[in-house]
């Protein structure tokens, strides 16, 4: 079915357009894929219904709406989830929350992961999961083909890598994260309740892990705001609604330091415009 | 450091924002810096404590099966490499699996075992988790072994429920009458899309009539309806039926179902589990969206608190066949793993106890990032405070079989 909100008109109109552009005249038997039933979308208001509580994380990194299509190839079905988010880091932000230990194809130029069952990329401000639910192998290797047909058709990447404002040195690659909230937040750390980082949706954390020169592993979480004022309110914010699990060791304006119910220790400090929050150190900094 | 790793599940005594204020300001006297920022560490207040109606449940007598059951604090492992061989599963491998188990958990043979859980006179609903086919859902050999079961044992074909939440989802995942002939699958709510009606002429949503209007999980000041996402009822209503400071129970359960066994998936969700108690948790009332942000696990104890559940319930089996061990809870290969277990218990809280450790294991042998916080782990000791299960690892026994 197809939602019939009036913001939603442009949407449909592109759907169609990529629907036939991937079943092109000419093409192939076997590289031909034929839409099957009109695609279903979904807004911010009802993708609960599509994928219940995990819908929370696309929501809070700035969800617009959701397509869903299904296509036959070969005698099999393929679906594609289409999440277009706000902005590319939105996009990329869900994407390291999901995608593990990646399993790239080299020969796909994009950024993604691809298994049997599910292929899921990243490219631009869309997120895609495309599912090849038999899980065959010859159903995998047209994944990556629906993939490539649909990255072809989409903006560029943006040139700049968000992950890229964190340091370099020791980062353990693999281990980037975002956040714009608290769900996001929430497999990493507890910092408070709520949206104890003041990220309001809009701020993106930039998180890693990172390994010292003796080999001691620690957090590093990084939001850069708009000015110094707004980044001294957020830590100031942090502070007096620190988690009752985190004991307050020092707490000055532009400085937190805390013991952790893990026997770690954190260190919150605001350097310009950024929060840095460095957590599960071994020793109190 | 400390002498020995933390272990969120042995959380005895919490820090209380009682206590820091005084360890705060036991280190101010001490002369380490302690600044002012903002308000200051005394303008905290703790958060209010939401009122749920779990003292109208806990009032009423227990029954007679009433949970943790006959082996309170003991889960059943049982591990059969040859259960999934690559992507096929054995059917006759399952269904050993779950005849040792359940004798291994009730130290008696299975008509024996039977008895001591059922009647044949009993309706039983078998509660499903359908989510996240066709790798993490409820596999299909692990329902029909325990139909067999239940059908040696006298227990008609049409005296037996498969149920979940959600009607589609279960179609979805293949829970059909081509597979279950002459069984009842109920899905307690149509989920209705996109644009089309959801109200019937009285203008109550459609599946309103499966819903007990006089069973229900009360927390006070949450309520569901226009908000957030959601700009009109309407919209929230579409999902979750009704708004308001109430779920209500579905029908099912409330006046059909005379026993449940439970079964459940082995899987994350965020960054706790989504296993026996969230199984039912969230698959027995309405009205849910309005729960997950402030009372998320809290829910999965209280609800399972409830007589309609904590009565009947008198198995739980944890799908381990295959395992995903984070981007749950719904169906993501990149963490789906070949586990080949299955976990048995009367105790839900025991048994979500073993899974929570077993998944943070695993988790961080995957290198992902675990966050130990106890309030993952919160309810699990507030289920055995209730004295509706075990959840101190030094008081579970684990039996492998």
């Amino acid at each position: 079915m197809i939602g019939g909100s009036p913001r939603l008109a442009p949407a449909v109109v592109a759907i169609a357009v990529l629907c036939a552009a991937l079943a092109p005249p000419s093409a192939a038997a076997d590289q031909r894929w034929d839409p099957v039933d009109p695609p279903v979308l979904h807004r911010p208001d009802d993708l609960y219904g599509h994928i219940n509580g995990g819908a929370e994380l696309f929501l809070e990194f700035g969800f617009e709406f959701l397509s869903i299509l299904t296509y036959e190839a070969g005698g099999a079905r393929y679906t594609v989830e289409q999440y277009q988010m706000t902005d590319p880091q939105g996009a990329l932000g869900i994407y390291l929350a999901k995608c593990g230990k990646e399993t790239p194809d080299p020969a796909l130029g994009f950024r993604h992961t691809a298994g049997r069952y599910q292929l899921m990329m990243v490219r631009d401000r869309f997120l895609f999961v495309i599912a090849n639910p038999a899980g065959d192998e010859a159903g995998a290797e047209r994944l990556k083909l629906l993939a490539r047909q649909w990255s072809d058709m989409l903006q560029p990447d943006p040139d700049r890598d968000p992950l890229g404002a964190l340091p370099a040195e020791g980062r353990i690659a693999g281990s980037e994260r975002m956040a714009r909230g608290p769900v996001a937040l929430d497999p990493i750390v507890t910092l408070g309740a709520g949206d104890v980082l003041s990220l309001e949706g809009r701020h993106t954390a930039l998180i890693a892990r990172y390994l010292d020169a003796a080999g001691a592993e620690h957090t590093r979480l990084q939001v850069t705001y708009p000015d110094p004022a707004t980044a001294s309110a957020a830590l100031a914010h942090l502070a007096t609604h620190l988690d009752s699990h985190l004991e307050p060791l020092v707490a000055e304006p532009i400085r937190l330091v805390y013991r952790s119910y893990d026997s770690t220790f954190g260190e919150a400090s605001v350097e310009g415009a950024m929060l840095v929050i460095r957590f599960g150190l071994a020793e109190q900094p | 450091m400390p002498n020995k790793p933390y272990d969120s599940l042995h959380v005895s005594h919490p820090l209380t924002r009682r206590t820091l204020l005084r360890a705060a300001g036991a280190v101010a006297a001490g002369g380490v810096v302690l600044g002012s920022p903002g308000p200051g560490w005394a303008g905290v207040a703790a958060e209010p404590e939401i009122k749920t109606n779990l003292d109208e449940y806990m009032a009423v007598p227990r029954g007679p099966h009433a949970i943790p059951g006959q082996h309170p604090g003991k889960v059943v492992k049982v591990h059969d490499p040859a259960c999934l061989v690559e992507d096929a599963i054995d059917a006759a491998a399952v269904a050993a699996m779950v005849e040792r188990g359940i004798a291994a958990l009730t130290g008696q043979d299975l008509p024996a075992s039977f008895a001591t859980m059922f009647t044949p006179d009993d309706v039983v609903g078998i509660k499903v988790n359908p989510v996240g086919p066709p790798l993490i859902q409820v596999h299909h050999e692990v329902v029909q072994a325990l139909v067999a079961w239940l059908e040696a044992g006298g227990v008609a074909r049409d005296r037996i429920v498969i149920w979940d939440r959600f009607e589609g989802m279960l179609a979805e995942a293949g829970f059909t009458a081509e597979r279950y002939p002459g069984i009842r699958r109920v899905g307690l709510q149509a989920e209705i899309e996109g644009e089309a009606p959801f109200k019937d002429d009285g203008g109550q949503h459609v599946s309103e009539p499966n819903f007990d209007r006089e069973a229900s999980y009360l927390a006070a000041g949450v309520e569901g309806g226009a908000g957030g996402y959601h700009e009109t009822d309407d919209s929230y209503l579409r999902q979750h039926m009704v708004k308001g400071e109430r779920s209500y129970f579905g029908k099912l359960v409330t006046t059909q179902l005379t026993k449940i066994i439970n079964v459940a998936s082995f899987k994350n969700t965020g960054n706790g589990v989504s296993m026996a108690t969230k199984n039912l948790g969230y698959g027995a009332i309405n009205n849910t969206g309005r729960l997950h942000s402030p009372l998320f696990f809290r829910v999965c104890t209280e609800v399972c608190a409830a007589p309609w559940i904590r009565d009947k319930l008198v198995l739980n089996v944890l799908d381990g066949i295959r395992g995903q061990y984070d981007g749950g809870p719904m169906m993501n290969e990149q963490f789906v793993y070949p586990l080949r277990t299955l976990y048995l218990a009367t105790d839900p809280f025991a048994l979500d106890t073993v899974g929570h450790r077993e998944l943070v294991d695993k988790r961080k042998a995957e290198g992902v990032t675990v966050n130990e916080h106890p309030r993952f782990t919160d309810y699990l000791r507030q289920g055995q405070e209730l004295g509706l299960g075990v959840a101190d690892p030094d008081q579970i026994q684990v039996v492998e079989a």
